[in-house]
């Protein structure tokens, strides 16, 4: 009976296990030629004309800012020098305890406004609203409201904006100068479906070279626990996201930044204010809306490095950030498990959903199960020891070989990280990273499940920034 | 050992030479990017001095041409002119524009262009309608029409712009029939490149695009009527 058990579960996680493998090497090997086209695509392509066209859709560049008075100046300095002519910036203080609000009215002559229109999205109070005097930044609103979060905070300025597209991005990010003219290239090339939204690749900042807000130098991080989450950027929007934003799958677009379509966006009614998981669950829900409207849409991706970031370096930081990530994931899927297998929501439904139910939420729950499995079979002397060594070996060199091949598609596409020793680094943090960093990663989702499911915890949690070396 | 184990060894044997082949790609990646942009930025080097000497001092003109002649050896060595001129006249007006379409027209550089317009890779094919708009005339336009029934949206899209860019109000009224949809990008182009040289548009023509069976014609047309100069 015991043994019955046993191979009942050692199948079971063997053919999860090998359907993981299978299906990461499909997308690997989407991502590879999605990439080959998306080279050729760009290699001949001139902006100049989107660039001066006052034709070009107007875009908001949306920044909630929470207590960020050492950079916001520089910042928003960074954001104001974008190439595209019909753009403007709202900075949402959302009631920042520092001198945020002070050192931007003082650096960029702000005056109150009044009687601005605005639509109506659920979001804490607006004190004021503020706009510069000076024409040299007349693209700059600023709007100072209590306190309510992120997904609060962008609320608020879309519905101060006019524009056609928002652009939701992090204050602290550091956005690449042609950023918005690369992320509307998607929306203004397709003619048969609508486009909701456009994803940009999110890159790692910490220990780059960066001055008055903009990247001089890219730099691999010097911190260990910095690099192991460079690689899995790379993984990440190099062979997953690509893959699915070649499919039309993606289901999310990064809180960092992100484009969408406005009037779609305030259709829905904006971000999910109860949620800690709003960059992904927005996304759901604007392609559950498309879906039920029976309209062709799109969710595009754009996979140039388009906004730098800094990740936390601590693993305090790091495992709570994990942690609000896997309940975001998890709020979201639950939320919308009515599209689990539902035709009607096309490949969403079909492939997306199932995939972030099995291989992003269940993946460390199931991982962690078989760890206290093993060990228990180890207590009980059950276990077949050259077998677990051959298994070991399997999932070990597999984990490698996604890794290697997500450098090698950074090497034929955008090799940020140009110097030898820097790919040298990279490489070898990918040997290391099953051993010392997925099981953290694991650890994190599992106490995230334990937040979401038994302390039902809501709070983001506080993350703390070395800040940019200036 | 078990039959099971011994298919897993072999799927363990399987990634491993994946590995050493993903590995061995990477190292070719990076020496290939090594050597060919080394190689690469010395022929441009070479090439921008050369022209430099021919598009700054007309009266060396002879000089640089002969030197021109030495330099080119290889379809490469071509392929990097091409590319430089075009990128040099899509950055120059006046006479420097005329001096790098001069050197394009002297060493007959129109037929790489054209050769590519035939390449089963379509990226080439978009390279070479880019080339022909910046530095063609407008009888290459016969080249490019054909390509509005390209079966890559990419090629269509710039065969689009290039003819207006080439043929302006004339190109215009030449593809109207064939436009096809028209994406915004497109439609923003092609406005762009009109309004940037004046042209005028007879009435009929501006009719004739009014009352185009294709909607995006239409849409333009109407933007025309009111920015574009119209005579009788």
């Amino acid at each position: 009976m015991y043994q019955e058990i046993s191979q009942f579960f050692n199948y079971s996680i063997f053919f999860y296990a090998t359907s993981i493998m299978l299906f990461y090497l499909v997308l690997a090997v989407i991502s590879l030629f999605a990439m080959r086209d998306y080279i050729k695509q760009t290699t001949h392509v001139y902006f100049d004309d989107i660039l001066r066209s006052p034709l070009a859709p107007k875009i908001s560049i949306i920044a909630p800012a929470y207590n960020e008075e050492l950079s916001i100046v520089d910042n928003i300095r960074s954001l104001l020098n974008l190439q595209y002519n019909n753009y403007d910036i709202i900075i949402v203080n959302d009631g920042s305890k520092d001198d945020s609000l002070k050192k931007m009215i003082e650096a960029y002559d702000l005056e109150v406004l009044h009687g601005l229109q605005c639509v109506d999205l659920p979001h804490q109070e607006v004190r004021n609203v503020y706009r510069s005097v000076n024409p040299a930044f007349k693209k700059l609103t600023v709007i100072d409201k209590k306190n309510g979060g992120k997904s609060d905070a962008l609320n608020a300025g879309i519905s101060y904006s006019d524009a056609e597209l928002v652009a939701c991005i992090d204050v602290d990010c550091v956005i690449e100068d042609d950023a918005l003219l690369k992320l509307v290239k998607p929306y203004l090339e397709e003619t048969q479906k609508r486009v909701i939204a456009v994803g940009g690749v999110v890159r790692i900042a910490n220990d780059c070279k960066i001055e008055d807000g903009r990247l001089i130098k890219v730099k691999l991080a010097k911190n260990q626990l910095a690099r192991f989450q460079t690689l899995e950027y790379i993984r990440a929007f190099l062979l997953g996201r690509m893959a699915w934003g070649h499919l039309n799958g993606l289901l999310i677009i990064s809180g960092a930044f992100g484009m969408f379509d406005r009037k779609l966006l305030i259709e829905v009614g904006g971000y999910d204010t109860s949620t800690v998981g709003e960059d992904m669950e927005l996304v759901v829900r604007m392609r559950r809306r498309m879906a039920e409207q029976n309209i062709a849409y799109k969710v595009a991706y754009v996979p140039d490095p388009l906004c730098w970031t800094e990740v936390p370096e601590s693993t305090s930081s790091f495992m709570k950030q994990r942690n609000r990530w896997t309940r975001g994931t998890i709020e979201t899927l639950r939320s919308h498990k009515k599209i689990l297998f539902r035709k009607k929501y096309g490949l969403m439904g079909m492939l997306s959903y199932p995939f972030w139910f099995l291989y992003e939420w269940l993946a460390p729950i199931i991982e962690f199960l078989g760890t206290i499995y093993f060990l228990v079979m180890v207590s009980l002397g059950w276990i077949n020891w050259s077998h677990f060594y051959i298994l070991v070996a399997l999932i070990y060199s597999y984990a490698i070989l996604i890794s290697f091949l997500a450098l090698w598609i950074e090497e034929i596409s955008y090799r940020e990280y140009s110097s030898g020793k820097a790919l040298l680094s990279l490489m070898f943090t990918a040997i290391l990273e099953p051993i010392f960093y997925h099981p953290l990663t694991v650890w994190a989702a599992i106490k995230g499940n334990y937040d979401q499911f038994v302390l039902k915890k809501k709070s983001w949690g506080d993350q703390q920034r070395k800040g940019f070396k200036k | 050992m078990s039959s099971g184990d011994q298919i897993l060894i072999y799927c363990i044997y399987a990634i491993l030479i994946l590995l050493i082949l993903v590995i061995i790609g990477i190292v070719i990646s990076r020496s290939h990017f090594i050597l060919y942009n080394k190689n690469y930025h010395r022929r441009e080097k070479t090439l921008q001095s050369i022209l430099s000497m021919i598009l700054n001092h007309p009266d060396k003109k002879k000089t640089g041409y002969s030197k021109l002649k030495k330099f080119l050896k290889s379809d490469k060595d071509y392929r990097v002119l091409v590319d430089l001129l075009t990128s040099l006249s899509y950055n120059f007006s006046g006479e420097y524009f005329k001096r790098s379409k001069a050197i394009y027209d002297d060493f007959q550089l129109e037929h790489y262009s054209i050769k590519n317009l035939g390449s089963t890779s379509w990226d080439r094919v978009v390279e070479a309608i880019i080339e022909l708009s910046v530095l063609g005339t407008e009888k290459h336009t016969k080249n490019i029409l054909p390509l509005l029934d390209h079966h890559n949206f990419h090629v269509r899209r710039q065969a689009k712009i290039a003819i207006v860019e080439i043929g302006k109000g004339k190109g215009l009224m030449q593809m109207e029939h064939k436009i096809g949809v028209m994406s915004s990008w497109t439609y923003i182009s092609l406005l762009a490149i009109l309004h940037r040289t004046p042209f005028k548009l007879g009435a009929n023509d501006l009719d004739k695009l009014q009352n185009s069976k294709n909607p995006s014609m239409r849409k333009l047309s109407a933007h025309l009527r009111r920015f574009s100069v119209v005579y009788e």
